[in-house]
């Protein structure tokens, strides 16, 4: 099955588990330019909560979010990351609508989005969305990535009950988006505000989250070396307690993520832990990201680490 | 793999010590970068890397002689550590593993000014369980948390502590109730200090050796004279302030070179060295006065070339500045080689005699001693404050007879007691 397939039945689910849910977007109605909505058109119960939005973003998203405050569970599902950033003032103002009316009102918004690489576009692919949307105050950035959790991650954002009601917003990986997976996990098995090791390991942990968490997994393979591998997994508010506690657990830690280093959330984790874990840092905190630079379509690729820079990194802390 | 050799370091160097290594492996050194400290005769010259490179491995560890022309280092060809660096066909090793037969022999790595490079696991994980971090060894150019486990696996051998002195008790003689002896009692100052080892190299190795060849080739006697230097002290007392004018702080040990100097050209054969090679004894023209300084990583000789041809406040202005960077470390090849003669003083605390080691293959080196106030007899046979300093000279008696010898220091103290000699040889 593919992962598209995966999410787009799993969008359908959730709008039958939940009647308050609506699925909005450019060209949602025609099953929408990822096809997330495709099954939900198929299906004559669900077609009249799939709601097509106009080509502009703060207009959408400033709609869904007025959705949520009246009491609907939107999901507003973007073809490209540009939409969330032309949208950027819509968001920003969703993020902080609980905050600006004293947590009063809940803004169960949950925003989907592709990202990086994998459509052969360039520009944007090589950029790092979650970077950008993770210094929103008040949002709620999670970013899939194994592709058999795909669909268990998009069940996990929805879940915005009122004690919960964060405007969200999932970042999916278009590698991940085109991978294939034997099986979709219904269910993450943990909450999605958590980072989860995926790999033990002792000589090294890897944290990465997205695309680059089978990069990562591909690397201690290729390194032969008994790393741990930590996938990140919501980016904005950092699970720091279990990020901090899996760094000191061997203090050699690669980070390693899509997009430039630059200002990136790997810089954020290499503070945390230079903050939080100095005494148990065994050699330097080593970051593997993409490219520095715009790139073009052809050289898109260059947005994500490749396998044997991730395993260089992590022979060069484990024998540090 | 390119191979980094020890380059030609000046006229007549055949050999060098390795003092310090500035790279480590691992490290990237770009061309002219210094790489290693190497000591000849008593300069400690940087060489620095001939290209960029990587350093692959040290092969001439600190301490060892290296010749000339040889290999010193391993030289990497990418730009990649080494220790990191994954090869597709053949994954990256595993990491070292932690086994108790390593035991650690080098000391750890340090940034220089003494401060262990580890990394804060390391330093953590040694704080809490009191192990030294100077004692663990990391081969890797720093100490990881794996290096002080593997230390902390290897205990040290624990002094063995002395044994406490039992007072001993009274022979039983009954018919002898000598009193017991009063046990001796040492205070209690907690274990005794281990002993201190220092390395013996460097500096201490270069003056060991040269006074051995000296002590051993060399017949030594040492003569000794009282010199009567009231005028010069009168004489240094007053040019004292007019060289203060100058910039200069006059001591006596210009005039004693100066002495010196003309007291050579009049015994030539005591600037003189024995070439018994070619069964020749060469005597110099040149008059190189080596002024023997106290510094902190021990004797130096740095030389007054041409001391016959400085003025008196030059000789002065010359022995501060050498000395300066004799102590310094930054004293010149040129400015520590080819003395003829060799004054050796240690002013105040100079002594009242004194038996100098040539430097070798001098056949005379002076030794100067402190100027104290004494009782003298004068030419009225009235008891007097005389101003009175020793001169010991010790002379290769291969070369130099004791007539020779003695009257070259004659001829010294000639000069000392009348500084007016002084003034019309034209100082």
């Amino acid at each position: 099955m593919s992962v598209l397939t995966s999410l787009s039945e799993m969008m359908a689910q959730l709008l039958r588990e939940d009647r308050r849910r609506v699925v909005l977007g450019e060209d949602a109605r025609d099953g929408g330019m990822l096809g997330l909505s495709r099954t939900c058109i198929a299906d004559g119960t669900l077609r009249e909560r799939v709601i097509a939005t106009p080509l502009s973003p703060t207009t959408a998203v400033a709609h869904a979010a007025g959705l949520a405050r009246g009491g609907a569970r939107p999901i507003l599902v973007f073809a490209s990351p540009l939409g969330l950033l032309e949208g950027l003032a819509g968001l920003r103002e969703a993020a902080r609508l609980g905050w600006r009316t004293g947590q009063s009102a809940a803004v169960p918004l949950l925003m989907v989005t592709p990202s990086g690489p994998g459509f052969g576009l360039g520009e944007e692919a090589a950029e790092a969305i979650e970077a950008t949307l993770a210094r929103v105050p008040g949002l709620r950035v999670l970013c899939a990535g194994q592709p058999a959790e795909a669909a268990a991650w998009l069940h996990a954002a929805a879940q915005l009950d009122d004690d919960d009601a964060v405007p969200t917003v999932l970042v999916l990986p278009r590698r991940v988006l085109l991978a294939d997976t034997d099986e979709a996990l219904p269910d993450l098995g943990r909450a999605c505000t958590s980072a989860a090791r995926i790999r033990d390991g002792q000589a090294a942990t890897v944290f990465a989250w997205g695309e680059t968490v089978q990069v990562a997994l591909d690397a201690v393979a290729h390194a032969q070396i008994d790393a741990a591998v930590v996938d990140v997994g919501c980016l904005a508010p950092l699970d720091a307690a279990t990020l901090v506690a899996e760094a000191k657990a061997t203090g050699k830690i690669v980070i390693a993520h899509a997009g430039p280093a630059a200002g990136g959330l790997g810089a954020e984790l290499a503070a945390l832990f230079a903050d939080q874990a100095i005494l148990h840092l065994d050699a330097p905190i080593t970051r593997v990201t993409g490219a520095d630079a715009p790139l073009s379509a052809a050289l898109e690729a260059q947005a994500v680490p490749t396998v044997a820079r991730v395993a260089e990194a992590i022979a060069h802390v484990a024998n540090y | 793999m390119p191979e980094f050799k020890l380059p030609a370091i000046g006229e007549g160097v055949v050999e060098g010590e390795i003092v310090r290594w500035l790279k480590q492996p691992g490290d990237a050194v770009s061309a002219n970068e210094a790489i290693v400290e190497v000591m000849t005769d008593k300069a400690t010259v940087e060489i620095p890397s001939p290209r960029d490179a990587i350093v692959q491995e040290i092969v001439a560890a600190e301490g060892t002689i290296a010749a000339v022309g040889e290999v010193i280092a391993l030289f990497g060809d990418s730009a990649v550590v080494p220790a990191s660096k994954p090869t597709p066909a053949a994954p990256p090793p595993a990491p070292a593993p932690i086994s108790p037969a390593a035991a650690p022999v080098a000391a750890a790595p340090t940034n220089g000014a003494g401060k262990v490079l580890a990394t804060p696991a390391a330093r953590a994980h040694a704080r809490e369980h009191g192990i030294d971090l100077a004692a663990v060894s990391g081969d890797r150019g720093r100490v990881t948390k794996a290096d002080v486990l593997r230390a902390q696996a290897t205990p040290t051998p624990t002094p063995t502590p002395t044994p406490t002195p039992t007072p001993t008790s009274a022979p039983a003689v009954a018919q002898a109730p000598a009193p017991a002896p009063t046990p001796v009692v040492r205070r209690d100052l907690g274990a005794p200090a281990a002993d201190e080892t220092i390395p013996f190299r460097g500096m201490r190795r270069i003056i060991a050796d040269g006074l051995k060849k000296s002590y051993s080739t060399a017949v030594h006697y040492t003569y000794v004279e009282q010199v009567d230097v009231s005028k010069l002290v009168e004489v240094r007392k007053q040019a004292k302030n007019a060289a203060a004018e100058q910039g200069v702080a006059l001591s006596y040990l210009p005039f004693i070179v100066k002495a010196v100097v003309l007291a050579l050209k009049r015994y030539p054969i005591v600037n003189a060295e024995l070439d018994e090679a070619n069964a020749q004894v060469i005597v110099r023209k040149r008059y190189n006065i080596g002024i023997a300084t106290a510094t902190d990583n021990g004797l130096m000789v740095p030389v007054l070339h041409d001391a016959d041809r400085l003025s008196l406040l030059d000789v002065a202005r010359e022995i501060d500045r050498l000395s300066n960077a004799a102590r310094a470390m930054k004293a010149s090849r040129d400015e520590l080689t080819g003395s003829t003669f060799t004054i050796t003083s240690l002013g105040a605390i100079g002594g009242v005699l004194a038996t100098p080691i040539l430097n070798y293959p001098e056949v005379g080196i002076l030794g100067v001693h402190a100027i104290r106030k004494t009782p003298v007899v004068d030419d009225n046979d009235n008891i007097v404050i005389g101003h009175l300093m020793n001169l010991s000279v010790s002379l290769d008696h291969r070369v130099v007879d004791g007539f020779e010898g003695a009257s070259f220091l004659q001829e010294v103290r000639r000069y000392l007691e009348d500084p007016t000699l002084l003034l019309l040889a034209g100082i």
